[in-house]
């Protein structure tokens, strides 16, 4: 082929790239349908409030941990407030409320790999 | 396309070549600056009287596997040694066995933390040598390292999960006994000492070596127990009395 | 004389269709492996907590030895003046590159956490040879594609800089391999530091072996003539090479077994009639340097082509050996807690390990080498790599 047609296909190339997972991911939630909002069973206990705010948890809930991990497990502090296992004392069904988040928005923590949450 | 234009492009593409070079040594600096902080009022340290420690005992390994969802695969190449026993006979005639534990000796000078590429090794405030093991990518250098066989590396997922309050194995990673820091900073001792004071032969002392009224201190100063393969130099914590 | 002028390969002959093909399948089961590994865990391999390391490491280094020897090569006329090599130069720095490309990605895809691979390059630790060693092999890939653009653009001044730049790192490279093992105190047969330089000796065998076979069939099968002379010309380097191999090779294990503590160790290697005395002398010590040393040296074998082929043939399967019994011997050998007392343990203490390359390693590794060469088998086609008229443009 030509030097034209060899853009023509590349261009073609790179544009079915892009839009494979566009049109992969609608026609996963059905075409022009919305996905349901997630319905959150909210966790009892502590008095019904988090460590935090409940909009800086939602946005900022992953980099807490990370950091708070860091400086848990190489700084040696005990940080009792921001440690993993002491989010389980509210948070313990992960089925009817991380998940429900995280399976919406489509991210898979590795954390629990490991870490156990009921 | 003219030369000129190729030319060009080609010279952006190598500054942002080079210019993406210098990440790494940028971070470097945050590197030397960010591992733990510096105490020197505890250094923990243990001492394993192997008169007392008996062949049969095995209470710290199984508090260990329990403690900390060490994995038995059922297959000796696999399975996960935290701590270990072993029985060490000296090369004479007629001479008699001597039972031991072997783990981490969370040494001063430790060669697993010297040659992790990740700084996933690293030595804690109070002297325990820790593995991130969020940042392990599990290339098995400090394996090779360790003069005591003290790491496994996790070959495959376990299920298995007796002790919900601690983590899993990962899979692909590298482990080791860290002398239950987890218990240690609720004040509680690590598994396998309070097996052996409890159930076992009672032949393990744990505390705090900087501490000069404690317990191993004064062990350590009445009996002169030593470390293994001191001619090292890694200036080991975990100290041997009788071999 | 004429310039030369360097042309793409046409590359559409049955032949080299087949060949990517057969490349293209290999290495598909070299990614099949890795994935494998990956999701099923190192337990599919033959690696277990006695050794760690198996043959994916041994391939790695292996391949990063081979780019450090071709650079050196592609180097001879820029840096050394030898310019009758210079129809090389662009073949062997593209080599040099992929083949160090190779080595990285048998590195990353046999850790555990391949998915962590930008954690080394944002916290690396200075101490670390593994880390200092990632800077250094990607520093390395960009500085040899640096010096195979100024090649392109013939911009004669800048090559011979790059070259030099490159040919010092390559040695800076091979040797932060060699210092992975050679600097590890805990394992008596890797404790060395002639292990550095040995590393560049055996580069520079095993790259002058694989350039000689390579550019032989590149030449051959895209048609092109080359000058015989210069093929017999680098047999001759690689007969000085081999020297140096095998003087490394035998100071290295009299002074070794020298030492009463390591005679049950050198025993071990060395006398055991068992697999890995088998591969140190049939391998490395036999292929990897004797045979061909042999051919070599004498006049009825040393001037031809043929032989010459088949010495290089026994270098590359020589070196290979060489790498695996510097890897695989100490991690078999137990490691000494208690000097001069037996020890029994549940984790095989003071006992020898079992190590064989299971079919997912061997797959691994022969995945990684044709992925490297069908890289090359294109980029001969894509880039004005080879030269059409090295006849023509001989000095006379």
């Amino acid at each position: 082929m030509n030097g034209r047609q060899a853009g023509v296909a590349l261009v073609a190339a790179i544009m079915l790239f892009v839009a494979t997972p566009i049109i992969y991911t609608a026609a996963g939630n059905g075409l022009f349908r919305k996905p349901p909002k997630p319905e959150l069973v909210l966790p009892v206990g502590g008095d019904g409030k988090c460590v935090e705010v409940t909009d800086y948890m939602r946005a900022n809930h992953m980099k807490l941990l990370v950091h708070a991990r860091d400086r848990i497990v190489r700084g040696g502090e005990l940080l009792p407030k921001y440690h993993i296992e002491g989010c389980k004392n509210c948070h313990n069904k992960r089925a009817e409320f991380c998940d429900r988040c995280h399976s919406y928005a489509g991210v898979k923590p590795e954390c629990f790999e490991c870490h156990y949450l009921p | 396309m003219t030369d000129m234009d190729r030319r060009g492009f080609v010279k952006a593409g190598l500054a942002v070549l080079a210019g993406s070079a210098l990440g790494p040594g940028v971070t470097l600096f945050q590197a030397f600056a960010e591992d733990g902080r510096e105490s020197s009022k505890t250094r923990w340290g243990m001492v394993i009287d192997t008169n007392k420690c008996s062949e049969k005992c095995t209470e710290c390994v199984s508090a260990c596997r329990t403690e900390n969802n060490v994995p038995l695969f059922g297959e000796p190449k696999y399975d996960g040694h935290w701590i270990r026993k072993a029985a060490v006979t000296p090369d004479v005639e007629g001479a008699k066995s001597m039972s031991l534990p072997l783990l981490c000796n969370h040494c001063e000078h430790p060669p697993c933390q010297h040659v992790c590429p990740t700084a996933a090794t690293f030595t804690r405030h109070d002297g325990i040598v820790m593995i991130d093991k969020h940042r392990c990518i599990g290339c098995r250098y400090c394996m090779i390292a360790c003069p005591y066989k003290a790491r496994t590396f996790v070959f495959k997922s376990t299920e298995e999960w007796p002790n919900k309050d601690v983590p899993k194995r990962s899979k692909g990673v590298v482990e080791k006994c860290h002398f239950c820091a987890h218990r240690l900073d609720k004040g509680q001792i690590p598994a396998c000492v309070e097996a052996c004071t409890k159930s076992g032969d009672g032949a393990m002392i744990f505390g705090n070596l900087k501490d000069p009224q404690s317990d191993i201190s004064k062990y350590i100063r009445e009996n002169a127990p030593r470390g293994l393969r001191e001619d090292f130099g890694l200036k080991p914590k975990v100290l041997y009395k009788g071999v | 004389m004429e310039k030369i002028r360097y042309s793409a390969i046409k590359g559409d002959s049955n032949g080299y269709l087949a060949l990517l093909g057969a490349l293209g399948v290999l290495s598909l089961g070299g990614f099949w492996a890795a994935w494998t590994m990956f999701t099923d865990g190192h337990s599919v391999t033959g690696m277990t907590n006695a050794v760690p390391w198996g043959f994916p490491i041994v391939v790695a280094i292996y391949l990063i030895g081979l780019s450090a020897g071709s650079l050196v090569i592609s180097a001879l006329s820029s840096v050394f003046g030898k310019k009758e090599f210079k129809v090389f130069s662009r073949i062997a720095a593209l080599l040099a590159a992929l083949l160090l490309v190779g080595a990285l990605m048998a590195i990353i895809l046999d850790w555990g956490r391949p998915e962590r691979i930008l954690v080394p390059f944002f916290s690396m630790n200075p101490r670390s040879m593994f880390s200092l060693n990632g800077m250094l092999y990607s520093a390395y890939i960009v500085i040899c594609f640096v010096y195979l653009w100024a090649m392109f653009e013939e911009r004669e001044k800048l090559v011979k800089a790059l070259g030099l730049l490159a040919v010092f790192w390559a040695v800076l490279v091979h040797s932060g391999t060699g210092a992975i093992f050679g600097f590890v105190g805990a394992r008596e047969l890797l404790h060395s530091p002639l292990l550095p330089p040995s590393f560049i000796a055996a580069a520079l065998s095993s790259g002058t072996a694989l350039m000689i076979i390579v550019l032989h069939f590149s030449f051959k099968w895209a048609g092109r003539t080359l000058d015989e002379a210069l093929l017999r010309q680098l047999g001759r380097y690689l007969m000085v090479f081999l020297i140096v191999v095998a003087y490394f090779i035998f100071i290295e294990n009299v002074t070794r077994s020298y030492w009463p503590a390591n005679y049950e160790a050198q025993k071990f290697l060395l006398l055991s009639g068992n697999k890995y005395s088998l591969i140190f002398w049939v391998g490395m010590v036999g292929c990897g340097v004797a045979f061909p040393f042999v051919i070599l040296v004498n006049r009825f074998t040393g001037g031809s082509l043929k032989w010459i082929l088949w010495a290089s043939a026994l270098v590359v399967g020589g070196v290979l050996a060489e790498r695996y019994i510097i890897v695989i011997p100490a991690q078999v050998m137990p490691v000494e807690i208690f000097p001069g007392m037996k020890v029994v343990s549940d984790f095989q203490d003071g006992s020898v390990a079992d190590y064989s390359i299971s079919l997912v390693e061997a797959m691994f590794g022969a995945g990684i080498v044709s992925f490297v060469f069908l890289l090359y088998a294109l980029a001969l086609k894509f880039f004005e790599l080879m030269p059409e008229n090295v006849e023509e443009s001989r000095e006379r």
